[in-house]
């Protein structure tokens, strides 16, 4: 199982290898895990991710470690963790959307 | 204050949190009806039904039973791509890389089958977009695992990682034809398939 920095460079990896999908796209998410906050930050199509929250993310991604990790990697869809309540999203869910869009 | 603002040349739609939920709800609904009825038995009516919302809600999400099951298959086929990349990122030994490729595989398989025997029998002959959908998972995951078939000294790592893919679907879908009691579980399916590519069938344990 990789660690959670693993997975979020990996994300910045993923975002960043799509810059026709994220030109002029400005957007901070911020991922509450147990015990740990990323935060992922798109500046005009330029992704990159930090430890630690943001002071005001657009959209904050709420799940226990265990769960978002499985999400990452394929072992639990994110529609069904929203659903079971595994996964909760606060703010901009069209930016939710986006997200789950670049990452699919 | 937000950190940064938010724009976009391509709007993103807005959906309120409610919004997603009944997206996500249709979509549950949909793979359970289409794996109950098969695509062309399966109707808009059933997938609301089962879901507990109006026929009128599920035309703000989708615009017909096709989209709904494009927007399945997407879903699907992005869980299968991030199993099997997380699965061998790592491994830097092609064969073992191999193996945990087929086994991320055959689990994926396992525990989607209905839903891979619906796609492979029905579901690709829906459209020509599920077709394509089908070819591009197909295309993304040869790509993958081309390396690791450089690695193994292949000269044609494009066509030999389509042939280890081509080995793989058919041990599934004849594992999945055993409905009831699969004849060999994942582990057992990714070492056979593995033994057979890497060292050719007299060395396949019996």
């Amino acid at each position: 199982m990789p660690e959670a920095k693993d997975v979020f460079s990996e994300i910045e990896t993923r975002i960043r290898s799509k810059p026709d999908k994220i030109a002029g796209l400005n957007a901070t998410y911020q991922f509450d895990l147990t015990g740990e906050s990323w935060t992922l930050r798109i500046n005009d199509g330029a992704p990159s991710v930090s430890a630690g929250a943001a002071q005001s993310p657009n959209t904050t991604f709420i799940a226990s470690t265990d769960d978002w990790m499985n999400i990452a990697t394929g072992k639990l869809n994110p529609v069904t963790a929203f659903m079971q309540q595994k996964l909760k999203v606060k703010g901009d869910m069209g930016l939710a959307m986006k997200l789950q869009g670049l990452l699919q | 204050m937000t950190d940064m603002s938010v724009s976009s040349r391509q709007e993103a739609p807005t959906l309120t949190e409610r919004q997603w939920l009944r997206r996500g709800e249709l979509l549950a609904a949909a793979r359970q009806v289409f794996e109950r009825d098969g695509y062309h038995g399966a109707a808009v009516s059933s997938i609301v039904q089962s879901a507990g919302l109006s026929q009128g809600a599920f035309y703000l999400y989708f615009t017909d039973k096709k989209a709904i099951f494009l927007a399945l298959q997407e879903e699907m086929a992005a869980l299968l791509r991030r199993r099997i990349y997380w699965a061998t990122k790592e491994i830097a030994d092609p064969r073992a890389r191999v193996l945990a490729g087929l086994r991320s595989y055959f689990e994926y398989y396992e525990e989607y089958r209905d839903w891979n025997r619906l796609l492979l029998i029905e579901g690709l002959g829906v459209d020509r977009a599920v077709e394509i959908n089908h070819q591009e998972l197909n295309e993304t995951l040869a790509e993958g695992f081309r390396p690791t078939m450089l690695g193994l000294g292949s000269s044609t790592p494009r066509a030999a990682a389509f042939a280890l893919m081509g080995m793989a679907a058919q041990l599934a879908y004849w594992s999945s034809w055993h409905k009831d009691a699969s004849p060999m579980s994942p582990k057992s399916l990714a070492q056979v398939c593995a033994g057979l590519f890497l060292n050719g069938a007299a060395a396949t344990p019996a």
